[in-house]
């Protein structure tokens, strides 16, 4: 199932706000999916594991920082998020409860996180734990196929996929 | 203590993390009697209620998956199933019959996973009863420890500290408006020498520091605002920040509850988000905050097992705080407090059994009844069915205005404040922002209102007392209420407003009322309920206020109206006023607050007032045009000759003087 013209709509008409608390509905889902993750989710682990996987994928030096203005980078990932019918639905129904609650955020790197769940859609994301370091792991391989979403991802941050 | 009964069961057996049949055990006490039961969990079971408690917290923490309506009865069910069998129901039948009153439900569970399961929603299909909601309110202890058999000393003037833990400006919780709340719940049924509140922003050293160094100086401690569980370390933690400063730390369970663990408080209420959330390899003690603070010897934490909606929280509160210190029991505080959620807007099924109550003694008294507080409750009819809440929405809109209107109203204070002086030692104060109570002095001072009973309806008050005048929010959600109410006792004394709660019956709302569109409240739908209102408050005149036009028999688009049957009882709407007041270049709370005192001038029978005709900018203009009311708004005087010199009773003219000149 692809991403219904409706939750398209939805989501593009969403303010910054609504996006942010969106994704981290979406970030508290995985991580009480997969409570190992929890840890790895701090800015310098998951600019660590984007540097690494954006230099795997043959793009040096990507400044892989969470941006000080989130609204459209969280509307492309939640578009992205879209498309994997898991999502769409966890979207879908997310969006039907818009209430404040006093729950912590999970991270502050919420943009990071999220491109995170949108590589792990495609590729395998690992999180190790070795001599009192944490490190987050994404097995880029440049298949055609995902060289489009790897460039559109880290075009987010304004990097030229290579030719 | 009262001297209820309570039934208690232990659950002990452990699951097995690699999946499998495993044999539980449930034992039973309840009064003299002790029974045992043995039950095999298979393993398909184990999964069945992994998956549904999954699904659980999915649904209420971010809407996924959607769950069935019956969903919540049949989880509950198979877990009163599973526990609550043979013999140990037959003890359950036994307590439910022999019942005075509630009895409480006591729970000590061995198992860690066991333990950080949704007890709460234990669902008898034998009466089709939620045990929690009904007659059995649930509360929970820690199994394997020895906790203090202190519930600490009863004193005389209660002293609460409210942490906050969140900006004035976080989007997801009115932190101004749950304090004001608290403080006019408080001042509503204690005597002013009985309790003092301490409001302060900390950060995460400061409240460490602030609980190891003030041995019994606080009973309650109540936090409000950010915390969750910290999976990667199988631990909750407090969100805090200090005062002044955007940064934020986390404080985790087991230090907050080392911190407080000599502090002699009486109460915790963690007022946020997973606060009762245990791990699933690690006991509640070592991993949940408030069973952390119960292990480290807190008699009594209210904490929440999933994330808590803001409004909801908010009913809840005031809704405990509202039994509790009316001399009730924590645990009728707690089902109070539970049923209070269902009256928020943004409501939702499951609500009611996020609240967990960590006790060693769910029967514990914290406020001992006054004679005030027994006579407030027997007017009323029973402090369960009285003391409702009507809090203001959390709806962002509403939060926004509101903190709108309450910025404007702390710079017009600040503008005009005496000085004060200095920090305090640890954060800052509400007080200190107020401007008009040097740091970290308490926040009380409410005169009491008169014993004696009130005046005939309308009839000239003859005694030189305080004419009482109780405000009741029916469904305007006016967040600015309390600080309102407060300015204008300041600004004199011959009128002592209060806001009061009152459940208000449904139904009065009419649409296509003659040729208006805009719905209307129908104020002889309420005649019956409103009229005897004076009495039940104590008040001389009782207000209520509600966001729809007024209508009754033969008018209607109203902005105020009395009750036929007792003028000492009025409507006002905010209809239109934020409009009004905007275009007149007021606060949208001075507005509501002239409206009403414009009826208790108007119906004060001493002086033979009433509303007239022409636009004169007076108290008392009709406004056949509802905007004339702009007029008055941006005057801001009482000078209209021909009313003002019909009252003859200098001080009444001196509070209206000073209640207009309120800068608010």
């Amino acid at each position: 199932m692809m991403i219904t013209v409706e939750l398209r709509e939805r989501l593009s008409a969403l303010g910054s706000s609504e996006l942010e608390r969106l994704m981290q509905v979406v970030v508290k889902e995985y991580v009480e999916r997969n409570p190992d993750a929890a840890a790895y989710f701090s800015p310098e682990i998951l600019t660590a594991g984007l540097g690494q996987a954006a230099a795997d994928a043959g793009l040096a030096a990507v400044p892989v920082v969470e941006p000080d203005d989130k609204t459209e980078v969280l509307r492309a990932i939640a578009l992205e998020l879209a498309e994997e019918p898991r999502y769409a639905t966890l979207l879908g129904n997310a969006l039907a409860v818009d209430r404040p609650t006093r729950v912590d955020p999970v991270t502050a790197s919420i943009v990071l996180a999220g491109i995170v769940l949108v590589l792990q859609t495609r590729f395998e994301v690992s999180y190790d734990h070795h001599n009192g370091k944490r490190k987050l792991h994404i097995a880029i391989s440049k298949a055609p196929t995902s060289e489009n979403l790897i460039a559109k991802l880290f075009g987010l941050f304004k990097v030229t996929p290579p030719s | 203590l009262t001297s209820t009964t309570p039934f208690r069961l232990f659950i002990l057996g452990d699951l097995p993390p690699a999946g499998g049949d495993v044999e539980l055990i449930s034992l039973a006490e309840y009064r003299h009697a002790r029974v045992l039961s043995r039950t095999t969990l298979r393993a398909a079971d184990l999964d069945w209620f992994r998956q549904a408690i999954r699904d659980l917290r999915g649904f209420i923490e971010i809407g996924s998956p959607v769950l069935e309506p019956g969903f919540l009865k049949d989880l509950g069910a198979r877990l009163f199933e599973l526990v609550i069998r043979s013999t140990i129901r037959d003890l359950f039948v036994t307590a439910t019959a022999q019942r005075d009153g509630f009895v409480p439900f006591e729970l000590f569970v061995e198992s860690s996973a066991l333990a950080s399961w949704p007890w709460e929603y234990l669902f008898d299909s034998g009466t089709r009863m939620f045990v929690c909601r009904d007659f059995h309110p649930i509360s929970r202890s820690i199994f394997d420890q020895t906790l203090p058999l202190t519930t600490g000393e009863t004193r005389k003037r209660l002293r609460l500290l409210v942490v906050l833990g969140a900006a004035d400006d976080d989007d997801e919780i009115d932190v101004d408006e749950e304090v004001l709340l608290l403080e006019s719940v408080f001042r509503s049924y204690l005597e002013p020498d009985r309790f003092e509140m301490v409001v302060k922003t900390l950060s995460a050293s400061e409240l460490t520091m602030l609980l190891q160094t003030s041995r019994g100086r606080f009973d309650i401690v109540h936090f409000l605002g950010h915390s969750a569980f910290d999976l990667s370390r199988s631990e909750g933690y407090l969100r805090l920040m200090k005062a002044g400063a955007r940064e934020s730390t986390k404080l985790y369970a087991n230090d907050f509850a080392q911190a407080a663990a000599d502090s002699r408080i009486r109460l915790a209420f963690l007022n946020a988000c997973e606060t009762a959330r245990s791990a699933i390899a690690e006991e509640p003690a070592r991993s949940s905050v408030a069973a952390a603070l119960l292990g480290r010897g807190i008699p009594a934490v209210v904490a929440h097992q999933f994330s808590v909606p803001d409004n909801g929280a908010h009913f809840f509160a005031i809704a405990f705080y509202n039994l509790l210190s009316c001399g009730r029991p924590l645990i009728e505080a707690m089902r109070a407090g539970r049923a209070a959620m269902s009256h928020a807007d943004d409501n939702r099924p499951f609500d009611w059994g996020i609240p967990v109550l960590y006790t060693r003694d769910p029967q514990v008294v914290v406020f001992p009844a006054t004679d005030r507080q027994a006579a407030v409750e027997t007017s009323s009819g029973g402090a369960s069915q009285s003391f409702m809440v009507n809090p203001a929405s959390n709806r962002t809109t509403s939060k926004r205005q509101g903190r709108e209107d309450r910025q404007r109203q702390r710079g017009a204070e600040a503008a005009t404040a005496r000085s004060w002086s200095g920090d305090s030692a640890f954060g800052s104060t509400r007080t200190e922002r107020s401007g008009d109570v040097a740091p970290d002095q308490p926040v009380t001072s409410t005169p009491v209102p008169s014993s004696e009973a009130p005046p005939a309806p309308g009839r000239p008050l003859a005694v030189s007392r305080a004419s009482t005048v109780a405000i009741v929010d029916i469904d305007a959600r006016a967040g600015f209420l309390a600080a309102t109410i407060e300015a204008a006792n300041r600004a004199q004394s011959y009128y002592q407003f209060r806001l009061a709660y009152l459940p208000v019956p449904r139904g009065a709302v009419r649409k296509q009322v003659e040729d208006s569109a805009a719905p209307q409240l129908f104020i002889p739908a309420l005649e019956d309920f409103a009229a005897t209102t004076p009495q039940e408050l104590k008040s001389d005149w009782v207000c209520f206020i509600t966001r729809n036009l007024l209508a009754g028999h033969g008018f209607w688009n109203h902005l105020a109206a009395t009750l036929d049957t007792n003028p000492a009882v009025f409507f006002v709407t905010t209809a239109d006023l934020r409009d009004f007041a905007r275009l007149a270049g007021t606060t949208f709370a001075k507005a509501t607050l002239l409206v009403c005192l414009s009826m208790l001038v108007a119906s004060d029978e001493r002086w033979d007032l009433d509303y007239h005709s022409e636009t004169a900018g007076c108290l008392l203009d009709y406004c056949w045009n509802r905007s004339d009311m702009i007029v008055g708004l941006k005057k801001m005087r009482f000078d209209h000759a021909p009313c003002r010199s019909k009252i003859m009773d200098k001080e009444m003219l001196a509070a209206i003087d000073a209640i207009i000149a309120l800068q608010t």
